[in-house]
């Protein structure tokens, strides 16, 4: 018998959960929450410095919101326009009501219509390869690339075939106008078609501390030429202000490459690399966590990378796109 | 620093020295490749993440090499668990794949032995690898930590053997127990020295937007950092033609040290192992 009460009895002493793990933090308390957002961000989050953003005085502003009887849609709310307060659309709280975001590009003007470009300037008939739509406009002289989107599908045939169908152009528009960005690596493996040497284009340094400036020491970021076709013409890069994280980071490398140029509105930022992280009540959020420096190592694009050639959209006319006007002539010198 | 290597040392050499001495007093030899498979519910939180406690009940594996000799007992192997965890609070859902390859290696001596009980003490050696993606997390949606620990251990055998046949009825069932060498053993682990490998400060590098990428970007090694202990209650049976099969519970419960954005989790292991006499 007494075998059995062994068998019975050891099973308690075996498994000791509470040994190792801690208090269970979940909670809906609308402050709770609050705190646990606010600290996170006050800890993590990489631009207060360069934004200017007194993160304390966003707390007494926000907090004296919150009551015993703060709903979850307000709690919502209130948290959502807290982070708007960073100015930054890789800045986002997740519930499965409802997703918080700035809208850096309702900040100006709109500058890109699609079907502006397609009545226009390539038609109905432009080729489609992977992510990229793509056509000849100026008499066959010029290449216009769309790219919408960073989709991380980016590949050396597709990239193969755009540039040999282009070889003979007098230079190429890539619009990256409302390219709100996605994969990185699709950054890189555009970009190494239109260098001749190893190019730094730009550093990056990431949060290493509670305090708001501490960080890593910047690394740079390089990229060698594709060893393969490559173009060496002009490359006029178009940008709005939807142009945002990986289509900004793309606009901020070509400044460091010779024979590309940004034209139209400056970009929307968005140089810092978002984390993502949970609430105690189970909402998801992310904020920026790295600074991305130019090559005089300053941080101060992430508000916006200037366009080369500033030009703005005129509404007024709908048979025209000044940017690709503009980029046309830059080309045709 | 240097009072956990005192520890350390104090708990490793006088279970090697005193091992040694016991080690000639039995000199029977038998060597074993055990198979395992089993259930394994898991609890953890990655507060790197989310304060939120994820739970699931993940499957395992394990491939072992367990060799009994001279009164000691040696087994390294492998297993690998796999499967699901979630979370759910107010009425949202997040889901964490998870897999966690463990690779281990332990040795007993016999410090105390009768007919009936056996006692041994030794060390073990268990690397843990845990492989996570949660895409709610977004960019921090995969987590990789690695706990190395080196543990004292203490192992408690009793023979339970049936001489005779035994037969009786319960709820006017009739059941046979035959006559077979049968044993209940109660290991405990404490950690000595326990390692971590993983994330620093952010939780995230920035080797993906340097064109420079690397899988343990911005990892740390932490030595004699945080905590592991496990326990494992096991129930053998074996047949005619020395093979046996085992019945077990197993815990596991880890932890890195520090104060900032701390991994901890609990394993609970309930195993079935066939374990196949090959000498």
């Amino acid at each position: 018998m007494k075998k059995y009460i062994l068998l019975l009895i050891i099973p308690f002493f075996a498994s000791c959960e509470k040994i190792i793990l801690e208090d269970d933090l979940e909670s809906t308390d609308a402050k709770t929450n609050f705190e646990y957002l606010w600290k996170q961000c006050d800890e993590k989050y990489s631009f207060f410095e360069v934004k200017n953003i007194d993160w304390n005085a966003v707390k007494k502003k926000y907090e004296t919101k919150i009551t015993d009887k703060t709903t979850d849609h307000e709690l919502f709310d209130i948290l959502g326009a807290m982070l708007s307060e960073l100015k930054d659309d890789h800045t986002n709280l997740m519930s499965n009501f409802n997703v918080s975001r700035f809208g850096v590009q309702y900040q100006s003007q709109d500058n890109f219509d699609w079907r502006i470009v397609e009545d226009n300037y390539i038609g109905y008939n432009y080729k489609i390869t992977g992510p990229f739509q793509h056509e000849f406009i100026e008499n066959n002289q010029i290449g216009y690339i769309r790219f919408p989107a960073f989709t991380g599908t980016v590949d050396d045939d597709q990239l193969d075939f755009i540039l040999t169908r282009y070889k003979n152009t007098k230079g190429l528009i890539l619009d990256l106008r409302e390219n709100g960005g996605g994969a990185s690596t699709d950054i890189f493996n555009l970009l190494e078609r239109f260098v001749e040497k190893e190019t730094l284009l730009y550093y990056s340094k990431l949060k290493t501390g509670k305090a708001h400036n501490d960080f890593s020491e910047p690394k740079e970021a390089k990229i060698k030429p594709h060893n393969g076709l490559r173009y060496k013409k002009k490359v006029m890069v178009l940008v709005d202000r939807g142009t945002y994280s990986a289509g900004s980071f793309t606009a901020l490398a070509t400044k460091a490459i010779p024979n590309m140029t940004l034209v139209g509105d400056m970009t929307g930022g968005g140089l810092g690399m978002p984390n993502g992280g949970q609430l105690p009540n189970g909402w998801t959020y992310r904020f920026s966590i790295t600074q991305t420096l130019n090559l005089q190592k300053s941080p101060d694009w992430e508000m916006g990378v200037p366009a080369d050639i500033p030009v703005q959209m005129d509404w007024n006319d709908r048979s025209k796109d000044e940017i690709i006007e503009r980029a046309v002539v830059e080309i045709m010198k | 620093m240097k009072l956990k290597i005192t520890l350390l040392l104090g708990l490793i050499l006088p279970t090697i020295l005193y091992g040694q001495n016991q080690s000639l007093k039995n000199n029977e030899t038998a060597k074993f490749i055990r198979i395992e498979a089993g259930l394994n519910p898991v609890k953890f939180r990655d507060f790197a993440t989310s304060p939120l406690f994820y739970t699931g009940s993940l499957k395992k594996i394990g491939l072992y090499s367990l060799k009994e000799f001279d009164g000691k007992e040696r087994e390294f192997g492998i297993s690998y668990a796999f499967g699901a965890t979630s979370n759910t609070t107010n009425d949202h859902t997040s889901a964490s794949q998870m897999s966690i390859i463990d690779l281990s290696y332990s040795k007993m001596y016999t410090v105390k032995s009768d007919d009936n009980w056996n006692i041994k003490i030794g060390g073990k050696f268990q690397n843990t690898a845990h492989i996570r993606n949660n895409p709610s997390f977004q960019n921090n949606a995969t987590g990789i930590e690695i706990f190395s620990t080196l543990m004292a251990s203490g192992k408690v055998s009793r023979d339970i053997s049936n001489k005779t046949s035994k037969e009786f009825k319960f709820l006017f069932i009739p059941f046979r127990f035959k006559a077979r060498k049968r044993s209940l053993s109660f290991r405990l682990n404490l950690a000595a020295m326990n390692n971590t490998y993983r994330n620093g400060y952010i939780y995230n590098g920035q080797s993906a937007i340097t064109n420079n990428a690397k899988l343990f970007d911005n990892y740390k090694f932490n030595f004699f950092s945080g905590y592991r202990f496990g326990t494992e209650l096991n129930y053998r049976v074996y047949y005619k033609n020395k093979n046996a099969i085992q019945i077990g519970y197993t815990f596991d419960g880890y932890r890195t040290g520090g104060k900032f954005d701390k991994f901890e989790i609990a394993q609970h292991n309930l195993k079935i192992s066939l374990l196949f006499k090959t000498k």
